[in-house]
């Protein structure tokens, strides 16, 4: 089962089917190298009120979630290609505050990088 | 999310579930952080700009808490909202918030706006300052600045004004010293010869007669040194007269640019006459530093439309500063000072070169700044009015290591006047 923590996460969403990732009970978002939506599981799409169809193909950090867009995430993916830190963050879909850790994944390897999220 | 607390105020009773939906995405994605909040800070509604602000303030830390995360950093904050308004309003408006770490380190700048929408809710927007503070920043200094500039030139007024009036002084008495060079003893000591001449016999009788008849050679060769020290003197005072008249034009060009007035009327000057004048003035330097003078202004330059004043200024400021940079770095035996005039084009240039050391790199960058000076008693404002003086006159006046060297190089560029 993936978890939030586990070592291997970014290997693990890498070989994870869509219909996996929709199991989870953790937020994930897979982006191109562009920060381009690739994949938003049902579990994000629930904590966001966003329907998945409407996000993906989107830019995440500047028209799905604006308010990650500064140096506590989006900066982190543009100055460190070997990524894999959790953070506290707080989320605002719908202008509703929503406490959350965050653990960003990027690596210079792989052509996927993600945002999971989990409750807190 | 399809509804809103009811003190968020942010819809109305007619409003739609999807124009609800729209609404919450538009504030949402407002640039200015907007947040709603109970009145001990815990946050009801926050859209992406604000939490942004307010995690980049407090990172890994409670965002919730919005109220504490301010007066955190602006502990002012708390009396305010201790005494929000009875009924509902502004609390403070566009209050400038300074972001900072735990070290003291400034990161942004925010302006605050709380208002008190109810007993149960706080509207707060945030719009990041951090811009603005940095332009207000440099207006401030510019102010500043401008301030200390003014406050050196009331000084350089007040100092201009005492110089003017012991010039003045001076001026006076140096007209009283040309116009009482008759010298009375010199007619006493005629009739005195005249009267041993007359008394030949009488004077040898007392002197004897060898002294007797050297006493009116005596006082012929008296006469003459008396006659050759008054020409001399006159000649001294002369000249200082007309050094005086160059201080007090001087003095006046630089009261009516402290006073922020125009220069004198400009008239068709011959360089040669003008860099004359300008020798006759620092010679005396030049003479106390054992520094030679060489001049190179062809008499057949065509002559140039200037205030002959300014300019003059200018040639002297800039002779001096190559006296001066010699005085401190250079061989007695090597000092010289060239001045050098030259047509290129549709200007004249005037190059004024010194044997000194030259200029550093960092020299070169500042030298033309108000208050910069490589000099132990500069004051820095000589070439930086110099060069003013150059542009008003549509020229320039560019400073470079002299080449080959060693020394530095001049080089006021001036327009020939239309009539050349």
């Amino acid at each position: 089962m993936l978890h939030f923590s586990n070592p291997n996460l970014h290997d693990e969403l890498d070989r994870a089917e869509p219909e996996q990732l929709d199991q989870l009970d953790i937020g994930v978002v897979r982006m191109s190298s562009t920060f381009i939506i690739e994949s938003y599981n049902t579990w994000e799409a629930k904590l966001s009120g966003l329907h998945v169809e409407r996000v993906i193909g989107r830019q995440f950090f500047i028209e799905v979630a604006p308010c990650t867009n500064n140096f506590l995430v989006a900066q982190r993916f543009l100055d460190e290609p070997e990524l894999d830190t959790t953070v506290d963050y707080v989320f605002t879909f719908k202008m509703r505050p929503t406490p959350v850790k965050l653990r960003l994944l990027q690596s210079s390897t792989r052509a996927s990088r993600y945002v999971v999220v989990a409750p807190r | 999310m399809s509804s809103l607390h009811r003190g968020d105020h942010l819809t109305t009773e007619a409003t739609s579930g999807d124009e609800q939906e729209q609404l919450l995405e538009l504030l949402y994605r407002t640039a200015a952080g907007i947040i709603t909040c109970d009145p001990q800070g815990q946050v009801h509604l926050i859209n992406a700009a604000a939490s942004r602000i307010l995690q980049e303030a407090n990172p890994g830390g409670d965002a919730l808490d919005v109220l504490g995360l301010l007066i955190r950093h602006d502990p002012a904050l708390r009396s305010l909202l201790d005494a929000p308004p009875p009924l509902g309003g502004t609390i403070c408006q566009d209050r400038r918030v300074r972001i900072s770490r735990a070290n003291g380190l400034t990161l942004f700048f925010i302006d605050v706006t709380i208002g008190k929408i109810d007993d149960k809710t706080l509207l707060i927007t945030l719009r990041d300052a951090t811009q603005i503070e940095k332009a207000e920043q440099i207006a401030r200094e510019a102010l500043i600045e401008q301030a200390v500039h003014q406050s050196r030139l009331e000084a350089a007024a007040s100092v201009l004004h005492d110089i003017g009036n012991a010039m003045t002084g001076i001026g006076t008495h140096l007209a009283e010293m040309v116009g009482e060079q008759q010298w009375p003893e010199l007619k006493q000591i005629s009739m005195l010869a005249q009267l041993v001449r007359d008394q030949q016999s009488a004077f040898a009788t007392v002197l004897g007669p060898r002294r007797a008849s050297a006493l009116p050679q005596f006082l012929q060769a008296l006469e003459e040194t008396l006659l050759r020290r008054r020409e001399e003197n006159l000649q001294r005072a002369q000249g200082m007269v007309v050094a005086v008249a160059h201080v007090q034009e001087i003095l006046d060009i630089q009261r009516r640019y402290v006073r922020g007035g125009t220069s004198t009327p400009r008239v068709n000057v011959q360089l040669f006459d003008l860099v004359s004048a300008v020798v006759s003035l620092t010679e005396t330097q030049a003479r106390k530093l054992r520094a030679g003078m060489r001049i190179i202004v062809p008499r057949t330059l065509p002559p140039v439309v200037v205030d002959q004043t300014q300019i003059t200024q200018v040639l002297i400021n800039l002779v001096k500063n190559g006296l001066e940079a010699m005085a401190f770095n250079a061989e007695q035996d090597q000092r010289q000072v060239e001045i050098e005039a030259m047509l290129q084009g549709s200007n004249v240039v005037i190059a004024v070169r010194d044997t000194a050391t030259g200029l550093s790199p960092q020299d070169m960058s500042k030298l033309f700044q108000h208050g910069y000076t490589t000099k132990p008693n500069g004051s820095g404002i000589g070439l930086a009015s110099s060069r003013l003086i150059a542009e008003s006159h549509g020229g320039s006046l560019e400073l470079r290591p002299r080449e080959p060297g060693p020394g530095a190089e001049a080089e006021l560029r001036l327009p020939l006047s239309p009539k050349s």
